[in-house]
């Protein structure tokens, strides 16, 4: 069954400063939406209203034409990858793994470097290494969407192609949305992009309007 | 069991400051007496409001894995707060039992 999520009306302001005023997004099902904008446009804020935790002045955040306004009550809709480590030092990977109903064996086949680290505690990994832990178990885990706020940051390029090809194979099963500043490893895995820019979601049709945007200026390569 | 078992985690990343302030309440009711009841309530009260607001802004980042597996804010802190209240009010029922408080008495004024 194919899943849908849809975010619009939006109105987001801090103090004077209006942050988000006219937002409109879908994922589905099998789709990976890149979000891209520059700091401070809001994008982690976007993402936290979707998600439930962020109070706005008005939103309409809808799974398959359902409102929802608390996301994160219901992990089976929707789970958030925050852009800082999440997962508390003291738990093992064999906790974690259980809490999230995933099987380590499944992981350790597709990243070998944690064969011996069933028993560890998750604050004696490297933060790369804590980071694909908590990328993988929120990626794989049941659910229909996943947010992901800056899953790139913190590894290293053999790293992030692995990661990317994980999300890749995983998005046959749900809708994820993205954002990172390495907007190339973005721009490689998404269906569809999107660039915040004063407020507004502007969805993509040539690359280049990321540049006219005022995101990135992309080098001619890209471009052709 | 799987939800309290994620809630006893929560608290027990934190259980042992609350924890030694109940004890102390009780040490200081064995010292004192029913008079000194309110006094120490308002106590236990007032540190922990200070304690959780430390722990909420120390521990927000974690509050993400809870919260990835259904389990809110709200539902964390009320349980982390009733059971802490829970030994609290045990603590201080037995009070007059703990024998081993009686050394305090010489420094009572």
């Amino acid at each position: 069954m194919k899943n849908k999520l849809e975010v619009d009306s939006v109105f987001l302001e801090f103090g004077n400063r209006r942050i988000l005023s006219d937002v409109y997004l879908k994922c589905e099902t099998d789709k990976i939406i890149g979000l891209l904008g520059r700091n401070g446009n809001g994008k982690t804020s976007l993402m936290n209203i979707i998600y439930g935790n962020l109070n706005c002045n008005s939103k309409s955040v809808r799974f398959n034409g359902e409102t929802n306004f608390k996301a994160y009550k219901k992990p089976e809709l929707l789970m958030y990858l925050p852009q800082f480590n999440f997962i508390p030092g003291s738990l093992s990977l064999k906790r974690i793994f259980k809490d999230y109903e995933l099987d380590f064996k499944d992981f350790e086949n597709r990243f070998p470097f944690y064969k011996s680290k069933y028993k560890s505690s998750f604050q004696s990994l490297s933060g790369g290494q804590r980071r694909i832990v908590e990328i993988y178990i929120i990626s794989k885990s049941k659910t229909q969407f996943v947010i992901l706020d800056e899953p790139f940051s913190h590894l290293s390029p053999i790293q992030i192609e692995e990661v990317k090809q994980f999300i890749l194979e995983e998005k046959t099963n749900k809708g994820f949305l993205i954002t990172d500043h390495m907007y190339q490893h973005v721009l490689n895995i998404s269906d569809d992009i999107y660039v915040l820019a004063n407020g507004k979601t502007h969805l993509i049709k040539d690359i280049i309007e990321i540049q006219y945007l005022g995101y990135a200026n992309l080098n001619i390569n890209m471009i052709k | 069991m799987k939800k309290i078992r994620l809630l006893f985690n929560f608290y027990k990343g934190f259980f042992l400051a609350p924890l030694l302030i109940s004890i102390a309440s009780s040490a200081l009711l064995f010292v004192w007496g029913m008079e000194a009841f309110t006094m120490i309530f308002w106590y236990k009260i007032a540190t922990m409001l200070i304690i959780y607001s430390f722990i909420n802004s120390y521990k927000r980042k974690e509050l993400f894995y809870y919260q990835n597996l259904g389990i809110g804010k709200l539902k964390l802190w009320f349980f982390a707060y009733s059971l802490d209240f829970f030994f609290f009010v045990i603590l201080i029922s037995q009070s007059q039992k703990f024998s081993f408080f009686s050394f305090l008495l010489k420094y009572r004024m």
